[in-house]
């Protein structure tokens, strides 16, 4: 990369480095009153859409931040989550939990998709709802043939203050949701 | 009124072209950390998940309303693939422009479907605004790039580091505005809620430390002090309020944007080290503000570095273009069809949502200080001016 031609040598931190002397400079070229004038009319126009969006993310990224605007619970006694069982082939079972397979770290997209499979209406929804949980669930057991996916819902109960509260390996009760048993693999699911 | 207007024009105008020192110099280095860093959270992206998941149970962005329906893996996997190939072409400064326009649609396309699922991880300055805001006012390869080196082979003067022109200040003003309208709209939503309620962070932070738990992550030993010291959890409320709240006073002066940066970054590395909320890629933010070229300019009086390498009359532009092109296809290839890329930009996995604040927490701390006690000195200063006055 292009070495500095005349560096200053001026180091400072964030925010707090002294201007040099001068005034800030009117823009005298037409590209940098062009530029000016977008970014006025940028922000503008993003601060008009924040005023206005409240708490959806409909017009993303304009948006606001009421993250964690609101009052929170006392965590409840017992403690449950969604887990998905691969059975292979071979007769093994492989739970995986979403944070290896899906960047939130949530259940919940895959208890959404995995109930589409059993309930939406449109065949053709609940067709592409059980190539989704395929391809995921082959994300968890890449290159093995997959029996069956199993939804389980697990219950911990809780000890707020320990440290873990719970044991995760080691759920109080867990209970069957459903299973789904693919027809061969679909294309997406394929690598 | 018209005068008016033109005087708050004229105001606004100046507040966004004032100087910042090393301009040029310091918006080139930041596009190379920039670009690295966005790499470094694309780490934790998994795109097949994303693959043929029926858009109706995620159609909260709008954009996505104009995307087909039951998108294949291959999408996914290519739409990463562009993502990282640009950032490439960004970090070397190679047809900047046009790197800068690929990294701002493939990401903000990329990220709308994570939104969509409920997700909210601050990426909006990483994807959004930062690459719009150098895309449309600023120009972030006038150094440091080979998009420069080149122009100086054709003969165009080089740009002075310290060039202090609108179009290198510009975007890094635009950002701030939205850093502090954001801040802002955060300290307004929690007033009302968090002014009435009792035990905001005790239980926030035993709620968080239960599903910190259930996916075996490190938790937050300190959770239940919230709950036990009323009063640890009130200060807690009241500070995170107020100091939301007025980010804007950040606009005002340079010593005040100095106390709430330098704040931003300990409220962000006290969250992410130990409180289990990691708002990792905020962290770019804050590097917009730092004059990455004074820092870099000290080592290289003391070991002038020897990049001839990519001196002017050494490059051939278009030995230059396959260099890069093939540098970007590979690097995107080895993304989607190894772990080589994710190895090294973690470290093998050091260096994760959590672990990187952990260096900065000392940085921070001490910035803190150091910016109150420069604001209470000017204060003081000028009670002084004041009194001296007749």
């Amino acid at each position: 990369m292009l070495p500095p031609t005349s560096p200053t040598g001026s180091a400072s931190v964030p925010g707090d480095e002294t201007p040099p002397p001068e005034k800030a400079r009117r823009p005298t070229t037409p590209g940098d009153r062009t530029r000016l004038l977008l970014v006025k009319g940028s922000l503008a126009l993003i601060l008009l859409g924040m005023l206005v969006v409240g708490r959806r993310n409909g017009i993303w990224p304009v948006i606001n931040w009421p993250m964690y605007a609101r009052l929170f619970e006392a965590p409840p006694p017992v403690a449950s989550e969604m887990r998905v069982d691969v059975v292979t082939a071979d007769g093994r079972r492989t739970p995986f939990m979403m944070r290896e397979i899906a960047p939130t770290g949530e259940h919940k997209e895959v208890a959404a998709i995995f109930y589409c499979t059993q309930t939406a209406p449109d065949p053709s929804v609940r067709a592409r709802c059980t190539r989704a949980i395929n391809a995921l669930a082959q994300r968890a057991v890449p290159g093995r043939d997959i029996a069956a996916i199993e939804m389980w819902e697990v219950e911990w109960n809780v000890d707020v203050r320990a440290l873990p509260p719970l044991d995760r390996d080691r759920p109080d009760a867990q209970r069957l949701v459903g299973r789904i048993e693919p027809h061969g693999m679909t294309e997406a699911s394929t690598r | 009124m018209k005068e008016r207007i033109e005087r708050l024009n004229g105001a606004v105008d100046r507040w966004l072209t004032a100087p910042e020192a090393n301009a040029a110099g310091r918006l080139g280095l930041f596009r190379v950390g920039y670009a690295v860093f966005y790499l470094w959270t694309l780490t934790s992206y998994i795109p097949g998940y994303l693959a043929n998941l029926p858009v109706h149970l995620l159609d909260e962005v709008l954009i996505l309303q104009v995307v087909p329906d039951d998108l294949p893996l291959m999408f996914f996997e290519g739409l990463l693939a562009a993502l990282v190939a640009a950032l490439v072409f960004l970090a070397l400064g190679y047809k900047t422009r046009w790197a800068t326009a690929g990294v701002l649609v493939t990401g903000v396309l990329l990220e709308s479907f994570l939104v969509s699922s409920g997700f909210e991880h601050s990426t909006i300055f990483l994807m959004a605004y930062i690459p719009f805001f150098m895309l449309v006012g600023g120009d972030w390869a006038a150094t440091w790039s080979v998009d420069a080196a080149l122009r100086r082979r054709a003969g165009a003067l080089p740009v002075d580091p310290s060039d202090t022109s609108p179009r290198f200040v510009l975007p890094i003003h635009a950002t701030l505005v939205v850093v502090a309208a954001l801040f802002c709209s955060a300290g307004l939503w929690k007033l009302v809620p968090w002014t009435v309620g009792d035990n905001v962070f005790g239980h926030h932070f035993l709620d968080t430390n239960l599903k910190l738990a259930k996916l075996g992550l490190p938790l937050n030993p300190f959770a239940h002090w919230f709950l036990d010291v009323p009063a640890l959890d009130l200060a807690m409320r009241a500070f995170v309020v107020l100091f939301e709240g007025t980010f804007f006073l950040a606009l005002i002066s340079r010593k005040l944007r100095a106390v709430y940066l330098f704040t931003g970054l300990m409220f962000n590395a006290v969250n992410g080290a130990f409180l289990g909320v990691t708002f990792t890629p905020m962290l770019i933010v804050y590097g917009l503000f730092v004059d990455w070229h004074g820092l870099v300019s000290r080592f290289r009086q003391r070991s002038p570095s020897g990049s001839r390498l990519l001196e002017p009359s050494r490059l051939l532009e278009p030995a230059v273009a396959a260099g890069v092109a093939a540098l970007a296809v590979g690097i995107a290839w080895l993304w989607t069809e190894t772990r080589v890329m994710h190895v090294l930009l973690t470290a093998g996995g050091v260096v994760d949502q959590r672990s990187i604040w952990f260096p900065l927490l000392p940085v921070a701390a001490l910035g803190v200080a150091w910016s109150l006690v420069r604001l209470m000195q000017a204060g003081l200063q000028r009670v002084l001016v004041a009194r001296a006055t007749p």
